[in-house]
């Protein structure tokens, strides 16, 4: 038993503070776009968000999932994801309206690789003790779900959609890290 | 295996067809039941700030802020003008002249500066089919108290100004024509236009892009709510999920309490079979 996981015992109750960090991260996660124009300093804020959510995310005990006997090579998953959002990228003609900076890069990959370890090892942890079925479609609905206050309503079948092909890469290969590059190319697709 | 969230064990094939179908959907969503375009995940690191858009689109009119226009003046010496920033309130055009950037002019004391935002849209077509990224702004100077406009500036200055999306040109109207000015986009975001100032005139950015899809004003609004429902919405499912699962904990514990052990058999008892 690793130091961030928690046997799932009929006597041990379920870790109350946890699940409640969970909440909350997911409320800031939503009202993070709401409050940006209204705090100093909003890319640095931002950014240490992003930053205590990664850290917490990792740190939070989650339950211990059986790995599958069967799974398939990284490699393969991490190709299915990326090759479906680049496909997307092209069909789509969708972009962000800031350019391919740096900057741009380096906070994107920081957000995604942030909410890949709070939807894909947090959320999906707790919610993985009833079904991988529940955990993949929980974790997307509340991925999809913090990005309205943003975008609108119009964007939850994308974002859902987006949000159970990455929880099927977190299912497949048992690790939040697959989904964190694909998430991560995803938003480097949208900037070129 | 105690203490571990045991499920059926899914075979390789039917992970890759839960892969296959799971691909599958997302590209159906993405391409074709959303209208407008779609990028491949609406998601970032934060929104960059609002636009003030003279005339919105209608994706952008609720919520929009109008755009402010300046003036003010520059003193003029016999030398010239002396350094001088000038800005709109809202930062979406930042103009910077040098020392003598405008030559002296007769009796003129001063320079008035006038920036005035404009619909690009009621102003001559873009060359190359390019259409009006965002706000046209009109430059004004002129030489007070003469009255006598200034046509070009004796020394470059330099032009900041801020564009909704990515745009591929910048344009100078000269009285006859569109003429292109090099710009180049401002790091981080690429939306902020920077180019040499050399003459007044009507400035305009064009794009061939699409534009953005804009915020859902209802959603904006309610920001703070619907991000505490999420948090509430978080903790419930999860405590569901924890709920459901202990209860399958405990009928799977009571099911094998049920089965009774079977008992060896000892040498010289023959069994019940």
């Amino acid at each position: 038993m690793t130091a961030a996981t928690i046997p799932t015992s009929p006597r041990r109750r379920p870790a109350i503070a946890t699940i409640a960090a969970a909440g909350l991260g997911c409320a800031w996660l939503a009202a993070r776009t709401s409050i940006a124009p209204d705090i100093p300093f909003p890319t640095a804020t931002l950014v240490v968000g992003f930053v205590v959510l990664a850290v917490a995310g990792l740190v939070l005990a989650v339950p211990v999932e059986a790995a599958p006997a069967h799974h398939l090579p990284a490699a393969v998953v991490l190709a299915a994801g990326v090759g479906a959002f680049a496909a997307a990228r092209a069909l789509g003609d969708g972009h962000a309206p800031s350019g391919l900076t740096l900057g741009a890069v380096a906070l994107n990959t920081l957000a995604a690789v942030s909410e890949e370890i709070w939807f894909r090892r947090v959320v999906y942890g707790w919610l993985a003790p009833a079904g991988p079925v529940v955990a993949t479609l929980g974790a997307a609905a509340l991925f999809a779900a913090v990005h309205v206050p943003r975008y609108g309503t119009w964007v939850l079948p994308v974002d859902l959609a987006a949000g159970v092909l990455l929880g099927w890469q977190r299912r497949t290969t048992g690790s939040w890290k697959v989904p964190a590059v694909t998430h991560a190319v995803a938003d480097l697709l949208v900037l070129l | 295996m105690p203490g571990r969230t045991s499920g059926r064990v899914p075979s390789r094939r039917r992970l890759l067809l839960a892969g296959l179908g799971a691909v599958l959907a997302y590209l159906l969503v993405a391409t074709m039941l959303t209208s407008g375009p779609v990028r491949p995940l609406f998601d970032g690191f934060a929104p960059p700030p609002e636009y003030r858009w003279l005339v919105p689109p209608p994706a952008f009119a609720a919520g929009n802020t109008p755009p402010e226009g300046v003036r003010t003046t520059i003193a003029l010496g016999p030398d010239g003008s002396a350094a001088r920033g000038v800005s709109t309130p809202d930062g979406q055009v930042v103009l910077t002249f040098g020392t003598g950037a405008i030559a002296p002019h007769g009796g003129d004391r001063s320079v008035r500066v006038s920036v005035t935002p404009v619909d690009g849209n009621r102003l001559r077509a873009l060359p190359r089919g390019l259409r009006p990224n965002g706000n046209a702004y009109r430059l004004a100077l002129t030489y007070a108290p003469s009255g006598d406009p200034v046509t070009e500036l004796a020394k470059p200055g330099t032009l900041v100004l801020t564009v909704p999306e990515l745009g591929w040109a910048l344009y100078r109207d000269d009285g006859s024509a569109w003429q292109e000015v090099s710009a180049q986009p401002v790091p981080p975001r690429g939306v902020d236009l920077t180019a040499q100032l050399t003459a007044p005139g009507d400035y305009l950015d064009g794009t061939d892009l699409p534009l953005p899809p804009g915020p859902d004003p209802t959603t904006t609004d309610n920001a703070g709510w619907i991000a505490l429902g999420i948090g509430v919405a978080a903790v419930l499912l999860i405590g569901a999920a924890l709920l459901v699962a202990r209860r399958r904990r405990r009928a799977r514990i009571s099911a094998s309490a049920e089965i009774p052990d079977p008992v060896p058999a000892s040498p010289g008892h023959p069994s019940d079979s």
